[in-house]
């Protein structure tokens, strides 16, 4: 459908032009202004900031529209045929036919940026696009590790959970390739000592390394107890290792039990409930590059090149309220509960998060990527219209500046929210740079992207979400405000306060950068720090 | 639940071995005595003493085996980190032959979520699992070689495409979490098609054949170098399904190329022995698939390719392999 569209528009400018040409001499204006087209208003402002008076700069989307679902208007693209200089985010941020629009009518020799695949390359932060939320959790496995007590290659480790303390029930489970589980554990059976807890033991080869799926069924605290046997051989008696726990924050804000019980909070990356036959008990075996620093590495602990061990007493392992989901119909999973329940999953597998390995295009809520952007389009500019290199490089020197300020008020006003308290939630998930770059949580959103109709699962997740983590405020950006947004539904029936957060577009009443950010770090102190009475952020 | 004996190589033990093993690759022992080719000193450094790039066909019908890309020297090869015998070996993946026994035949679902198989009730399936059953072979990949580490940008594509044989090929993987199950390759795609591997990772998922027989399947990693650069390599995956097909009849299998695709570097023919420096562009990657391609154009929109490719042969390693292979005899 947009194809043939596409086309008649192209047909329609080249009449244009053809007819309003005439006049036109070259792409410069009559006063010599390079003329610059970008896609979105944002894109406009950063380049009016360092073209100044030399350029005369246009946008293809305009301000309150939604550069994701634009389609570009028959006049914007004459602008687009005029341009000495193009503009675009991509990293497919904006819609198909607006890039299209661009690479069809730029002029031949006319400069064509994406702006933030370049920036991405000049020392931009650049994030994965999250496919997946829900898979954007730890991956926890189990391994055994080191050499010790006289294992051999032939020997075998009883790994079994004996007891657990919690809100609900826990468990953990395999899914085989046609999707039926082997369980692993599960409390909701109870624990028999009796038969030697066969039905909550794993057995591990010397060395095995395996990934399952973790689940519970209530948010809260959960302490998982779990032994270890070693069996040197079929014929010896199995040897006893130290018992250790695991401590687990499901569904709530696990910086609370953190600093009650000096506990670091591990939530991505790879980690592994560890049988060290070397130090004969049980460790946390995570991956070197995202262990923390800052904890001390369990001592005499088995040696796995690329990973680091430590002390499970150490570790909080957080399960976020974004891994709810429900009981599947399925007869093998009754283990779990009833069809529909709740439950909370860490994932047998990860990949999903990732699988196309695309970046996240929404760059600019990170300031100093913005910074980037801006030195992008200094040296573009400079590029192309090479005698005012000293004009470009002033201005954008000035800019910087600016931003700088802007990144340090921004900064400045989420230091004074409380940690617990600095959680998004939004309507798509285009806010990970911002809370990246200064330290907020992506706790929820109503769909990932728009164009993504939430079904009635997504929107009870995201109530639930609202209420484990006690959040008191959600983010509605300007142009959906008096939209029946199903996020002002869900504000409405949790009765938190709505708030305006700015995304991929200006409004009347913020029309430039700097001044989106300190309106977004304004209102995120406002609504989040618990200080504020319900909000009334209607834009007029 | 019990996870087998046979399963003491495992992921962790790989990990480990995988990392001293490329580690001592780079800067260990040299296990030639004389470098034989005075112009390459290099070769010294190849292969570590006590983890040996063994030449030469094999079959593996049971254990552990990972592909990925490995570094040397700003060019890319596949190997294959055959972790099933009692000491780990790296393999030229297109001289493997990974078994799939009639032991992996499980029954086919029918279920929704795997609409996509049509299987018919009571059909079977041969199945190379995700989570590991010590009876049948293990297939995964990984970017943790040491230098692709540290020189890759984000992370590797894999490209897997075509996979022909007798029946339908499906890789998908289950996250466990109740989501239908992620669709990964398919044999009946028109198009290769690519899988996001994330830098210093290592993934399992299921591989699904409709039918026995023989299969060969093209696999390719292509990644954008720290520096802006690109690499890539291809290598040709050989499957044995069922008892019956014999090795050789899977080895000799020719891959059918649909056109002349733009990077066709990769030839069945036998291994390119002894080859120098020289060699023409058909022995391009045969042995180690190896060939580098700098890619000097940019991959256009809308699928027009338009690609100025130098091609770097992958001389380096098939020095080392020629090396090695004389070696052993």
């Amino acid at each position: 459908m947009k194809l043939p569209r596409l086309k008649s528009v192209s047909v329609l400018v080249a009449l244009t032009l053809a007819l309003g040409g005439c006049t036109e001499q070259g792409n410069h204006t009559s006063d010599g202004q390079l003329r610059i087209v970008t896609t979105t208003g944002i894109l406009a402002d950063l380049v009016r900031n360092v073209a100044g008076n030399r350029a005369y700069v246009s946008q293809l989307v305009p301000d309150g529209a939604d550069p994701h679902s634009y389609e570009p208007s028959l006049r914007s693209i004459r602008d687009v045929a005029y341009a000495d200089l193009a503009f675009s985010n991509y990293l497919l941020l904006e819609q198909h036919s607006i890039i299209k629009a661009l690479d069809a009518n730029l002029p031949k020799d006319s400069l064509s940026v994406s702006i933030a695949e370049e920036a991405s390359k000049s020392g931009a932060t650049i994030l994965p696009l999250v496919e997946n939320r829900s898979l954007d959790a730890l991956w926890l496995g189990m391994r055994v590790a080191g050499q010790g007590a006289g294992a051999t290659r032939a020997s075998e480790v009883d790994l079994t959970v004996n007891r657990i303390e919690g809100s609900g029930e826990a468990s953990s489970y395999l899914t085989t390739t046609f999707g039926s589980p082997e369980i692993a554990f599960s409390s909701s059976d109870g624990f028999d000592a009796g038969d030697g807890y066969a039905e909550d033991t794993t057995v591990l080869p010397y060395g095995a390394h395996q990934h399952m799926s973790w689940a519970f069924t209530k948010p809260g605290i959960y302490r998982i107890h779990i032994s270890a046997k070693l069996r040197i051989n079929d014929h010896a008696r199995p040897q006893a290792l130290k018992e250790g726990v695991l401590t687990f924050a499901v569904g709530v804000d696990p910086s609370e039990i953190a600093s009650k019980e000096h506990r670091l909070i591990l939530d991505h990356g790879h980690a592994d409930v560890t049988v060290d036959l070397q130090s004969e008990r049980i460790t946390l075996m995570i991956d070197e590059v995202s262990a923390p620093p800052e904890v001390q590495r369990a001592q005499g602990a088995a040696f796995v090149p690329g990973l680091a061990a430590f002390d499970l007493e150490n570790l909080v392992i957080s399960v976020p309220p974004r891994t709810l989901t429900e009981v599947p119909g399925s007869a093998g999973f009754r283990f779990l509960g009833h069809p529909g329940d709740d439950i909370y999953i860490l994932p047998q597998a990860v990949l999903g998060k990732h699988v196309h390995g695309e970046i996240d295009p929404h760059l600019w809520h990170d300031v100093h990527n913005a910074a980037a952007y801006v030195k992008v389009i200094r040296d573009k500019l400079i590029a192309v219209d090479p005698h005012g290199e000293t004009y470009y490089r002033v201005q954008a020197e000035h800019y910087l500046k600016q931003l700088e300020e802007v990144d340090m008020y921004m900064n400045k006003k989420i230091s004074k929210i409380p940690l617990e308290k600095r959680q998004l939630v939004t309507t798509n998930d285009a806010y990970a740079y911002l809370a990246n770059a200064y330290g907020l949580t992506i706790a929820g959103y109503v769909a990932p992207h728009p164009g993504v109709e939430p079904s009635l699962a997504d929107r009870r997740k995201l109530t639930s979400t609202i209420e484990s983590l006690k959040i008191k405020a959600v983010f509605l950006e300007p142009q959906l405000h008096n939209r029946r947004s199903p996020l002002e539904a869900v504000a409405q029936q949790t009765g938190v306060s709505l708030c305006t957060l700015y995304g991929d577009t200006f409004d009347r009443n913020v029309n430039t950068y700097l001044a989106m950010v300190k309106a977004n770090a304004d209102e995120l102190l406002a609504c989040l720090a618990g200080r504020s009475e319900k909000q009334h952020h209607h834009n007029h | 639940m019990r996870m087998h004996h046979t399963t003491a190589h495992t992921i962790a033990k790989v990990g480990c071995a995988l990392a001293i093993a490329l580690a001592s690759l780079i800067t260990g022992t040299p296990s030639f005595a004389q470098p034989r080719d005075s112009e390459d000193p290099q070769l010294q450094q190849h292969v570590a003493a006590d983890e040996k790039i063994e030449i030469g066909s094999a079959e593996i019908a049971a254990g552990h085996i990972d592909i990925g890309p490995r570094s040397r020297e700003g060019s890319w090869s596949i190997l294959a980190r055959d972790d099933s015998g009692s000491e780990p070996v790296w393999r030229d993946p297109s001289e493997l032959v990974i078994r799939v026994k009639d032991e992996a035949l499980l029954e086919a679902p029918t279920g929704e979520d795997f609409a996509f198989m049509a299987a018919q009730p009571g059909e079977k399936y041969y199945v190379i699992p995700q989570t590991q059953n010590p009876e049948i072979v293990w297939l995964g990949w990984n970017t943790q070689d040491p230098q692709i580490t540290r020189e890759l940008a984000r992370g590797a594509t894999m490209r897997i495409g075509p996979i022909q044989g007798p029946g339908d090929v499906w890789l998908f993987l289950q996250d466990g979490a109740f989501g239908a199950p992620l669709r990964l390759a398919d044999s009946r795609a028109e198009k290769p098609q690519d899988i996001w591997v994330d830098v210093n990772t290592h993934v399992h998922a299921n591989w699904v054949f409709s039918a026995p027989g023989a299969y060969v399947a093209r696999v390719s990693f292509l990644g954008e170098m720290s520096d802006g650069s690109q690499r890539e390599a291809h290598t040709l995956l050989r499957f044995a399904v069922g008892n019956d097909v014999t090795a050789d009849q899977v080895r000799t299998m020719a891959l059918e190329e649909e056109s002349t695709a733009s990077t066709r570097s990769s030839e069945t023919a036998p291994s390119a022995q002894g080859s120098d420096a020289g060699g023409d562009e058909n022995k391009e990657e045969a042995g180690v698939a190896a060939s580098t391609i700098a890619i000097g154009a940019l991959v256009g929109v809308a699928g027009l390719v338009a690609l100025a490719v130098i091609l770097y042969r992958g001389r380096i390693v098939r020095k080392e392999i020629a090396q090695a292979r004389a070696e052993q005899e």
